[in-house]
């Protein structure tokens, strides 16, 4: 009976509810327009660091980690790839070898870390050809490497030029090589820039003397989706002790610590988006109760008990503050899928200098459907709140000084 | 005119209540939002600021080839001139010459590639912070025979401490592998932990005997005496020694400026959207202000008051409303921002990861001037517009219907 009162009352002044709809659409629209930019902002950067290279879990060795060495190599079976690419989530898994050598050209030698990667897996991670800045990608059968443009700046080498790589192999054996760079690559991390070498999976295992076996399994996941929950299921999966699951928060904490440290801020700043929603809110029930005071009065003098009025009007909330979610949802759901797809591009020197230090200059927004509801229920109890002001002035009322303007 | 001025200034204060909700509302927006910026803003000018303090400076110079492969015998070309130009230019606050050398530092428990910096120890001591940056042990008093202050990172990788030694190896400017020892006499933790973890200092005098060149120069770091002369340091040197490359900290380091540029954008997305609600906020109030009051308009409308007198009664209303909160909240904001960039906001309590960042756990709160009247500007655009809706809708009202509604 109160509920069909309630939504009655609701369409009986149809401007007035708008505009109290209109309050909590604005709300909800705009912290999910915030919180979609902030997330997907952090999930770039989280693509643009580790997604590209690292990858978000990756399988080792029990050790590797602390001590990267070839002796922490591994053989994975058939069976247990086929395992984990039947996991939830996960997209693709890609075997990589890596051992730390000497590099050395005329009078100059330098650390570096040699990579063997399958390039067509590799490509399933980043597009390496749009990295490439002279020469070819790596072919299987080639024992020719990639070097990263820092190392190829170092030695002042080019295309066609060799490289001698003097390394510790698999048990103790010797591993030295001279390697011709077929090409040079922009890794798009400075780090990354300096160390890194790369030559086909199968010549590096020759290299080190250690066939079939790799140091990393890198485990890519699809969008949004957990990582921990794929560490997890992977863990499940392969029950050998001497394995070590890792997820890019354990591979690179400052990454991790970095975006905590922003988040904080921007709960801060969502946090004073909802004071001044808040405020807008209530500046329209406050508006709608004394609009209503001659109303209540008549109700009340007419025999409605109090408790049953503010019950009504506590129903007539949910009913508004639900339409103003739900609208609020449909629209904004094509506008942030619309930048989610087409994300605002930054210009002028603040861009140039993200792009070079590997991030693409864009803010894309995140399009998840966690952010809608979580807003959408910090909003309702927003609103429910804001119901106090009427109840307390229902309390207090007089019938007869309210009707009585 | 004046009778519809004096008319919205009353109806501003009829409804107390809600005129105070619409106050309280854009003055606690301004002052969150731009409080929260200058915060921000505070705690990235801190980090510049102590990452050109203690290994950035303004200006460097190096020879051309050298950034590549730190090879010893690239060193600057003409070092005494340089010196007496640096001398002599009155641009010039203070500079320290440095030889540097890249090594492999070893412990017994393990080796990192670092860069050995060697320095004139009274002179650094005054010119850059790294004698303020000592965590632990002592900055070249102590100890006698070749002492070393390596960085917080390093001292963890290698597993070192103060008093322990540490060896370097490296090729000379002859060709030639030499080893050698050093003690540590102090460790340093700098805003950067990358600086950390790959920098040595060390007396250059210690270096020098080692080397057959005893004049050689790696780098020279520069003061300017403001950081904005910078780039007109930059062009004179560069001018005056142009086999050497000279570069600002903004050459050396761009990702410290680019953070600022991005905050920027950040800035102007998050001040509009607070603005967008606050505007929504006021527009909403004032659209249901204006229909409970529709008898009371038809009425005026009645009696003769024509359309543009309502328009710009309703319009002043909302203006007087936003020039009430405008100065009031960036008077609080600029009273707290200034206040605390004197003295501080503690942090320690809620953030103890952000020192590892380069942040330090009191923030100074700081807002360029520039910002206060970019926002000022922003706001008085905003207010206006949703001033404008629900003047709009007054003038919409039937004068016949709107007398007889309740």
């Amino acid at each position: 009976m109160l509920i069909k009162i309630a939504w009655r009352n609701v369409w009986r002044n149809k401007r007035r509810s708008f505009i109290t709809i209109a309050a909590i659409f604005i709300a909800i629209f705009l912290s999910i327009f915030m919180r979609s930019l902030q997330l997907g902002m952090y999930d770039n950067m989280i693509k643009n660091v580790v997604g590209s290279f690292s990858g978000y879990v990756q399988l080792h060795s029990k050790g590797y980690w602390e001590d990267k060495n070839i002796d922490n190599s591994y053989e994975v079976s058939e069976s247990v790839l086929n395992d984990i690419k039947r996991i939830d989530g996960v997209s693709n898994i890609i075997k990589r070898l890596q051992t730390g050598v000497l590099s050395s050209n005329n009078k100059l030698s330098k650390f570096l870390y040699v990579t063997g990667i399958e390039q067509e897996d590799e490509k399933k991670l980043t597009d390496w050809s749009k990295r490439l800045i002279h020469g070819t990608l790596l072919n299987d059968n080639r024992s020719s490497i990639i070097v990263a443009k820092g190392v190829a700046k170092y030695y002042d080498a080019k295309v066609g030029d060799s490289i001698i790589l003097i390394g510790q192999g698999y048990h103790g054996m010797q591993a030295v090589g001279i390697f011709p760079i077929q090409g040079i690559i922009d890794m798009k991390n400075p780090n990354l820039n300096n160390m890194s070498v790369f030559m086909p999976l199968k010549v590096a295992q020759d290299f080190v003397s250690a066939k079939n076996r790799i140091t990393n399994l890198v485990i890519d996941k699809e969008k949004y989706f957990d990582e921990i929950k794929i560490a997890k299921e992977v863990k499940s999966k392969v029950e050998i002790q001497s394995r070590d699951v890792m997820t890019w928060k354990e591979m690179t904490p400052e990454l991790d610590q970095l975006i905590e440290a922003d988040n904080a801020g921007g709960i801060l700043i969502i946090i004073i988006l909802y004071m001044i929603v808040s405020f807008g809110i209530f500046g329209t029930v406050l508006m709608m109760t004394q609009e209503r005071l001659y109303e209540f009065g008549v109700l009340i003098s007419i025999g409605m008990k109090k408790s049953k009025l503010m019950i009504t009007l506590i129903f007539e909330t949910i009913f508004l503050t639900l339409i103003g979610v739900f609208i609020g949802f449909i629209a904004s759901r094509p506008i942030i899928n619309y930048f989610h797809y087409n994300p605002l591009r930054l210009f002028g020197s603040a861009a140039a200098q993200l792009e070079s230090a590997g991030f693409e200059p864009v803010l894309p927004f995140m399009n998840t459907y966690d952010i809608p509801f979580t807003h959408g229920l910090i909003i309702i109890i927003i609103s429910l709140i804001t119901c106090i002001y009427p109840i307390i002035i229902i309390s207090k009322l007089k019938p007869v000084k309210a009707m009585n303007r | 005119m004046g009778t519809i001025l004096k008319i919205a200034w009353r109806n501003v204060w009829r409804n107390k209540l809600r005129s105070l909700v619409v106050i309280t509302s854009m003055v606690l927006g301004l002052w969150s939002g731009l409080f929260t910026i200058a915060m921000s803003n505070g705690i990235n000018e801190q980090r510049v600021k102590s990452a050109i303090d203690s290994y950035l400076h303004h200006i460097q110079i190096h020879n051309p080839s050298f950034e590549y492969n730190l090879d010893i015998n690239k060193s600057i070309k003409d070092p005494l001139k340089i010196v007496k130009e640096l001398e002599n230019n009155n641009l010039v606050k203070g500079y320290s010459s440095r030889i540097i050398i890249s090594a492999m530092a070893s412990s017994a428990h393990g080796a990192e590639g670092v860069k050995i910096i060697g320095i004139d120890s009274k002179n650094e001591s005054q010119f850059s912070d790294i004698s303020k940056n000592i965590i632990k042990g002592s900055y070249f008093t102590k100890i006698k025979s070749k002492p070393a202050l390596i960085g917080k990172k390093l001292a963890e990788n290698l597993k070192l401490d103060i008093k322990k030694k540490l060896s370097f190896t490296f090729v000379d400017d002859k060709g030639d592998l030499q080893r050698i020892k050093f003690k540590v006499e102090g460790v340093f933790k700098t805003s950067s932990s990358i600086h950390d973890s790959g920098n040595v200092y060390v007396k250059k005098e210690d270096l020098n005997q080692l080397l057959i060149n005893n004049s050689i120069v790696h780098e020279v770091a520069i003061l300017s005496n403001n950081i904005d002369n910078s780039d007109i340091l930059k062009a004179e040197l560069q001018n005056l020694f142009p086999k050497n490359k000279v570069e600002t900290w903004r050459d050396i380091s761009p990702e410290l400026g680019s953070v600022q540029e991005l905050m920027i954008w950040f800035f102007f997305i998050f001040m509009s959207i607070i603005l967008v609600a606050l505007s929504f906020g006021i527009a909403n109030i004032m659209l249901m202000a204006v229909l409970e009051r529709k008898r009371e308009l038809g009425m005026l409308m009645s009696v003769g008051l024509n359309k543009t007198k309502i328009f710009l009664m309703i319009l002043f209303e909302t203006i007087f409303i936003s020039f009430i909160s405008l100065p009031a909240g960036i008077t609080l904001s600029y009273l707290m921002i200034s206040y605390y960039g004197k003295v501080g906001i503690d942090l320690s309590i809620v953030s103890e990861g952000l020192e590892a960042f380069g942040m330090k756990s009191i923030v100074y709160t700081d807002l360029p001037l520039d910002y206060y009247i970019k926002i000022t500007i922003l706001t008085l655009f905003v207010t206006l517009i949703s001033s404008l809706f629900p003047a709009r809708r007054a003038l919409k009202l039937d004068p016949a219907e709107a007398v007889r509604s309740l």
